[in-house]
């Protein structure tokens, strides 16, 4: 079998299974595979976001993200140290904005062979719900991950972003049932070479926010209702003696309801 | 490449963590992994085991097994029950897409385990979902209780979203069925018992599950924002940006000097 026949096998597994569990099973997946395939799964594959102590920093709490720690591994320069900077104060007001004080996030750059650069774009929230009724009054976490990978490379006088965009949800209520996802999209955007590079900081910055805004949409609109039970378990029948009018009265209402949700994606693409 | 043995327990692991209607693709997704001419390929023995497993867990093996409860043939209840159950998935399940299989059996402690499994498998559609009901009715004190497992997958355009829900039912009370009861009471009594599971399937569970997708958008909120609370797009223009954090700077070292 070639290695992109064998890739593809592996992520498609990680697309039939619990989403949850991405980084245990891509993490077994790689036991079954070439190191060097395991390397290039390892490479393209995102994985919710953990936190962590970081312990050379007085056990601050930080973002766990293999991306990110990949990119300790590769060079940069002082430029893009400095660019990494800027990015990382201007990305904490925007973590602000969207997910709240209490969330993280972190930017990092690393040089590519090329004359341009990459980099990874984190960002991490979790909420807590009261199971309200309950006797041990038990909280209940959600998640939220956004891993943005950006390759960035000059083209004459434009500057072309390739971006890969994942973003993990866990959405626990009832303490007996939740719903978890992931949803990847890939886009590119060319821009106009500036002077300086706080014109990188402008244009990837609202690339990031207008994909985060349209992948948010298509998640509460159409990907989290197409997990409804009433909308996969369609039984048919009828045990409530409701007669076959009403049944389809409320078949063709789940029908309006989802492709109004579909109509809400296309106006935004 | 790992040994043998580990192949074998990450390939069950992989399987075994399959949604619904997935084992197949998952197991033809491992074969292209490990093919023929691999040492760690996947033996046909095992990967039966594996799969009795995974339907044994699920209880997907109630869909083919012929309710093998021959020993309880005698037992009235059972009978009653199982007619009673055989009436009410005819009436349920209409859609051929729908595939659904009931087991009642008697345990070993005399209670009566009534199961029921449901699945809808749309590959094409990339969606799929199961229903798994476990009822267990104790005749001796009439006490009545039971859970639903429920489990979707929708992977339309790469995504991969799940439901997985455990919702139990508190215990009620729905009579006792005797031998010396007459016929008519007998009957009552086995659709009583079908009545309550309608109404836990089809209104505790319905309800829950709607209360939560009705809800969604504020959990969804509480996570990520649809708009900054300045009902404006974030400005990217770094200097404002620099121009506040001197002023708050500013403002910082006063306030210290005072």
């Amino acid at each position: 079998m070639s290695s992109s026949t064998i890739t593809q096998s592996c992520l498609d597994i990680l697309r039939r299974t619990n989403p949850d569990d991405a980084e245990e099973i891509l993490s077994r997946l790689t036991e079954l595979v070439t190191p060097e395939l395991a390397q290039e799964l390892n490479r393209c594959v995102s994985v919710p976001l953990k936190v962590c102590k970081d312990f050379d920093n007085d056990g601050k709490t930080i973002l766990a993200c293999p991306h990110a720690n990949n990119s300790s591994n590769k060079s940069i320069s002082h430029r893009l140290l400095k660019l990494q900077s800027q990015f990382n104060d201007i990305f904490n007001i925007y973590r602000e904005l969207y997910y709240g004080k209490s969330s993280l996030g972190s930017v990092h750059l690393w040089d590519t062979d090329s004359t341009g650069f990459a980099g990874c774009f984190i960002l991490y929230n979790t909420t807590k719900e009261d199971d309200s009724g309950s006797d041990d009054n038990n909280d209940i976490l959600s998640r939220w991950s956004s891993i943005h990978i950006l390759e960035a490379s000059k083209r004459k006088e434009k500057w072309l972003y390739s971006l890969e965009s994942t973003i993990y949800i866990s959405i626990t209520r009832h303490r007996g049932t939740t719903i978890s996802g992931s949803l990847t999209k890939q886009r590119q955007r060319e821009v106009d070479a500036t002077a300086n590079d706080e014109g990188h900081i402008s244009s990837i910055g609202k690339f990031i926010e207008d994909i985060e805004d349209e992948m948010r949409s298509e998640l509460e609109g159409l990907y989290i209702q197409k997990t409804s039970v009433d909308y996969i378990m369609d039984w048919g029948g009828d045990t409530k003696g409701e007669g076959q009018e009403i049944s389809e009265l409320r078949k063709d209402l789940n029908e309006a309801v989802l492709a109004r949700g579909l109509e809400g994606r296309l106006n935004l693409c | 490449m790992a040994h043998a043995t580990d192949s074998s327990q990450t390939v069950r692991m992989l399987l075994l963590s399959s949604a619904p209607g997935q084992f197949d693709p998952i197991l033809n997704d491992l074969r292209c992994i490990l093919p023929k001419s691999s040492p760690d390929h996947l033996d046909d023995n095992f990967i039966a085991a594996v799969r009795s497993e995974w339907e044994g867990e699920t209880r997907r093996s109630i869909l083919t097994a012929m309710n093998d409860g021959a020993a309880d043939d005698h037992d009235l209840c059972v009978s009653l029950l199982r007619n009673a159950m055989d009436e009410y998935l005819t009436r349920k399940v209409a859609s051929t897409n729908v595939r659904a299989a009931h087991e009642v059996l008697k345990a070993v402690d005399s209670k009566i385990v009534i199961t029921i499994y449901a699945e809808n498998v749309d590959l094409h559609n990339f969606r799929a979902g199961s229903l798994t009901g476990t009822y267990t009715l104790c005749n001796s004190t009439g006490s009545f209780a039971g859970s639903v497992r429920i489990h979707t997958h929708s992977f339309e355009n790469g995504a991969n979203f799940q439901l997985k829900s455990r919702i139990d039912f508190n215990p009620i009370q729905v009579g006792t069925c005797a031998t010396s009861d007459g016929s008519e009471k007998q009957t009552s009594w086995a659709n009583a018992v079908i009545q309550q599971i309608v109404n836990w399937e089809e209104t505790e569970v319905t309800s829950k599950i709607r209360d939560m997708y009705d809800s969604m958008g504020a959990s969804l909120k509480s996570l990520r924002r649809v708009m900054p609370v300045t009902r404006t797009k974030m400005n990217w223009n770094v200097r404002p940006h620099r121009v506040v954090q001197m002023l708050e700077k500013g403002l910082d070292r006063e306030t210290s000097e005072e």
